[in-house]
């Protein structure tokens, strides 16, 4: 038997505080939302990110509209709580999320490692990269949970890529690269 | 995601997102904030909810009209009439709490209708009657046989039958002794 749908979930929740319906619930986004935290947020972070994008999403509940996909409107709650964390930590002198400098390629013997390629991306690419490539979100979505154009994510989804495929040697998307280039 | 945004991933970075990252402690410490918060685990504060919903309730059931498709033009499902009765058992409001009475089943609407649920209703007057075959008007209140006296009505949007009860099971109505007959709007 499956279980329901996203919208019965939180009706469940708000109206009778069902816990086994947030359960179903955390079970099904929060895998998505871990892996984009560890990935986008600060090393060894990502428990912290995703407990309070929770803590946050269900105050939220009652507001939210149902104009995208519940995984969405997390995810978005997900990519504020980074943003804020990178403005509080003033060890590390942070780019914001929709940077996109210049960047240092990842070590050599890194250099087959995806994820270390990843990591190395600037911020803003790398957001980019993670929500369209990695986790499916469309252009018009990722656009709206980082703040900047859907050209703008565009551009440095190709420029992310381009790296990535520049890094990590002769791989299968190498050959796209080619051909995108005039 | 369309197939179309799907096909323009490249395969590699998809299958990072198969992962299923699920840090088995985490969901513990996210549940126990949630039930610490009442969120969860068990019901709200009534009072702290009247503030959220005070600006919405005009009367008995109007909030039902008031709030009518209200919510997302986006609802999809089936409309389900909730169908109200009281007999000789019902408990009705006490002198001087009809306020309250009132106010409770406003909140308990203002609720779905947070959730997402389209809702809308009426009390029901007592002018009216029975139509039956055959006949002409009747002018008396009609008592379904079984249920009681029908006394008001609410009509929800859900995608299905389990999804109504739920709410329905939530509703003041049947606390103070009632039924909720409940039909899909064909």
């Amino acid at each position: 038997m499956t279980d329901p749908p996203d919208r019965s979930l939180v009706t469940a929740v708000m109206v009778e505080q069902d816990e086994r319906a947030f359960r179903i619930l955390y079970r099904r986004h929060t895998p998505a939302l871990h892996r984009t935290a560890r990935r986008l947020g600060d090393q060894g972070s990502a428990d912290d990110l995703v407990h309070d994008t929770w803590l946050r999403a269900t105050d939220r509940l009652h507001g939210f509209a149902w104009r995208s996909s519940l995984r969405t409107w997390l995810t978005g709650i997900l990519v504020n709580v980074i943003r804020e964390q990178r403005r509080s930590d003033r060890l590390r002198r942070e780019d914001p999320l929709d940077d996109d400098t210049a960047c240092d390629p990842p070590p050599i013997d890194d250099r087959l490692d995806l994820e270390a390629a990843i990591a190395a991306l600037p911020p803003g690419s790398r957001a980019v990269l993670v929500l369209h490539d990695v986790e499916g979100h469309p252009h018009e979505d990722v656009a709206r949970m980082l703040d900047i154009a859907v050209g703008t994510s565009k551009s440095q989804l190709l420029r992310a890529r381009r790296r990535l495929r520049r890094w990590l040697g002769d791989a299968p998307e190498a050959a796209q690269d080619r051909r995108e280039e005039p | 995601m369309t197939p179309d945004h799907d096909s323009d991933r490249p395969p590699v970075l998809r299958q990072l997102g198969q992962d299923p990252d699920l840090p088995a402690a985490l969901e513990a410490r996210v549940v126990a904030s949630l039930r610490a918060r009442g969120t969860i685990g068990r019901r709200p504060s009534y009072w702290r909810q009247a503030t959220l919903v005070a600006a919405a309730v005009l009367a008995a059931f109007t909030i039902g009209r008031a709030t009518a498709v209200s919510g997302s033009n986006d609802a999809a499902g089936p409309r389900w009439l909730l169908l109200l009765y009281e007999d000789d058992a019902f408990r009705g409001p006490a002198p001087g709490a009809e306020a309250a009475y009132v106010e409770e089943y406003a909140r308990w609407a203002a609720a779905v209708r947070r959730s997402g649920t389209p809702i809308e209703g009426a009390e029901l007057g007592t002018a009216g009657g029975l139509l039956e075959p055959g006949t002409r008007l009747t002018q008396r209140d009609p008592v379904v046989e079984g249920a009681g006296r029908l006394t008001g009505f609410f009509v929800v949007t859900a995608p299905n039958l389990a999804d109504v009860e739920r709410l329905a099971a939530a509703s003041p109505h049947l606390r103070h002794g009632g039924r909720i007959g409940i039909r899909q709007m064909r």
